[in-house]
C-alpha cells in the first residue's frame, strides 16, 4: 500500500513547498518588524499582493502553502497515470478540480468589479 | 514582540499537537486565538485553515519521506473530505449548528468509546496494530504491512468528515482517524500519518476563500504559521517514537475533550 514510486516525488513537492512557503513568509514577516508598523489588518489577498512591501511577502507566502496540497495530487495525478492506476488516478483528479474550482470560485468572488 | 513570541509558541504547541494526532491543531488555534488574544472568530477560523495546512506539510514532508503514509488512501479519502467539505459548506445556513454539534459529540463518544473497547483487547487477539519491523513492511523502513478493508463504508464516512468540517469548523482528522482505525483496519500510526497528509487538501477546499476574501491578518497569521511548521515538524518526529498504545490513549482524550465541548455548545453553553 506505501508506494515509495509516489511517495518520493510528492514528498519533495511537500518538503521544496513548505521552504519556499515558510521562507517568503519568515522574510515579510521580518521586513514587517523591521519598518516596525502594524500592518494593514485583514486585507483581501489581492489587495495584500498588490500594495506590496512586508505583508504582500506574508501574503504570498500564505499562498504557496494553500497552493502546495494543489501541487501534490497533480504531481500524484501524473504518478497514478504513469503507473496505470485508474481509479486511484481518477481519485486526485477529481480532488484536484474541486480544489482548482473553490480557489477560482475565491478569486472570482473577491475580484474588484 | 512579546505576543508575536507567544503566538508563534501557540502555533509550535498547536503544530506538534496536530502531528503527533493526526489533526492539524484547528482544535487548539481557534480557542487560542478568539479566547487568548481576542480575534474575531471569522479571523481565527481562517487563520486556522492556514494553519492545518502547514501542519499537513509539515508533518506529511517527514512522514511520506519516511514511508509512514498512505498516499493511495489520503487521496482516495480526500476526494471525499473535499466533497464533503463543499457541501457543508453550502448547507451550513440551513441547519440548526445545536442539533448539528449534539449529534457530532454523540458521534464522537461512541468513537471514544469503541477506541477505549479496542484499547482493551487482549494482546493475543488478531490486529493490524502489529508493527514489526518484519520483511513485509512494504517500504523496508519500519512501516507495518496491512491490507484496508470496507473501503466504500470509509468514503461515505469522509464524506460525513469533510461535511462536518465545513459545518462545524473543525479539522476532519478528529473522524478521519479513528475511520481509518477502527473501520478499514489501518494501524493507528498509519492512521495518524495518512490523516497529517489529507487534512491539508480538504482545509485547503475551506482556506482559499478566507484568504482571498480578506479574513486573515498576515501580521497575526506569520508568527502562528511559522511556530506551526516547526512544532509540526517536532511533532511528526516525535509520533515515531512514541508508543502505538500512548497515541490511541492521548487521542482517546482528545476525542473526550471535543465531545464535552460540542455537547456544551449543543445545549447552549458557550464552548
Amino acid at each position: 500500500m506505501i508506494d515509495d514510486r509516489l511517495g518520493s516525488p510528492i514528498a519533495r513537492v511537500l518538503r521544496g513547498g513548505t521552504l519556499v512557503a515558510v521562507t517568503v513568509v519568515a522574510v515579510g514577516y521580518v521586513l514587517g518588524l523591521i519598518t516596525g508598523d502594524d500592518g494593514p489588518g485583514t486585507t483581501p489577498l489581492l489587495a495584500l499582493l498588490a500594495s506590496g512591501g512586508a505583508d504582500a511577502l506574508i501574503g504570498a507566502g500564505l499562498l504557496v502553502l494553500t497552493l502546495v496540497p494543489l501541487a501534490v495530487l497533480a504531481v500524484a495525478a501524473i504518478g497514478l497515470a504513469r503507473s496505470a492506476e485508474r481509479s486511484d488516478m481518477v481519485a486526485s483528479l477529481l480532488t484536484l478540480a474541486l480544489l482548482v474550482a473553490s480557489l477560482a470560485t475565491a478569486i472570482l468572488v473577491s475580484a474588484p468589479a | 514582540m512579546s505576543i508575536d513570541l507567544l503566538l508563534a509558541l501557540s502555533g509550535v504547541l498547536a503544530g506538534a499537537f496536530g502531528a503527533l494526532l493526526g489533526l492539524g491543531g484547528g482544535i487548539l488555534i481557534v480557542p487560542i486565538l478568539t479566547l487568548g488574544f481576542d480575534v474575531p472568530l471569522t479571523t481565527a477560523v481562517g487563520t486556522s485553515l492556514v494553519c492545518v495546512i502547514a501542519t499537513s506539510t509539515g508533518a506529511a514532508a517527514f512522514n511520506v519521506r519516511a514511508g509512514l503514509a498512505d498516499v493511495r488512501l489520503a487521496i482516495t479519502l480526500g476526494a471525499g473530505t473535499v466533497v464533503g467539505a463543499m457541501i457543508g459548506a453550502v448547507i451550513a445556513g440551513f441547519l440548526p449548528e445545536r442539533m448539528l454539534a449534539g449529534l457530532f459529540s454523540a458521534l464522537l463518544l461512541y468513537t471514544a468509546y469503541t477506541m477505549i473497547r479496542g484499547l482493551r483487547r487482549p494482546a493475543s487477539a488478531p490486529s493490524n496494530d502489529d508493527e514489526g519491523d518484519g520483511p513485509s513492511s512494504p517500504s523496508g523502513r519500519g512501516a507495518p504491512s496491512y491490507r484496508s478493508h470496507r473501503l466504500p463504508l470509509a468514503i461515505s464516512g469522509s464524506v460525513l468528515a469533510g461535511n462536518v468540517s465545513g459545518l462545524l469548523g473543525v479539522g476532519g482528522g478528529i473522524i478521519m482517524v479513528p475511520l481509518m482505525h477502527l473501520v478499514m483496519g489501518a494501524p493507528m500510526r498509519i492512521s495518524i500519518t495518512t490523516s497529517n497528509v489529507m487534512i491539508g487538501i480538504t482545509a485547503a477546499a475551506g482556506a482559499y476563500a478566507y484568504l482571498f476574501r480578506g479574513d486573515i491578518d498576515p501580521r497575526l497569521a506569520a508568527p502562528v504559521v511559522l511556530g506551526v511548521v516547526v512544532g509540526a515538524a517536532f511533532g511528526a518526529a516525535m509520533s515515531r517514537r512514541l508508543r502505538t498504545g500512548w497515541l490511541a490513549v492521548l487521542f482517546v482524550v482528545v476525542v473526550l475533550y471535543v465531545a464535552a465541548q460540542m455537547g456544551l455548545r449543543a445545549i447552549g453553553g458557550s464552548a
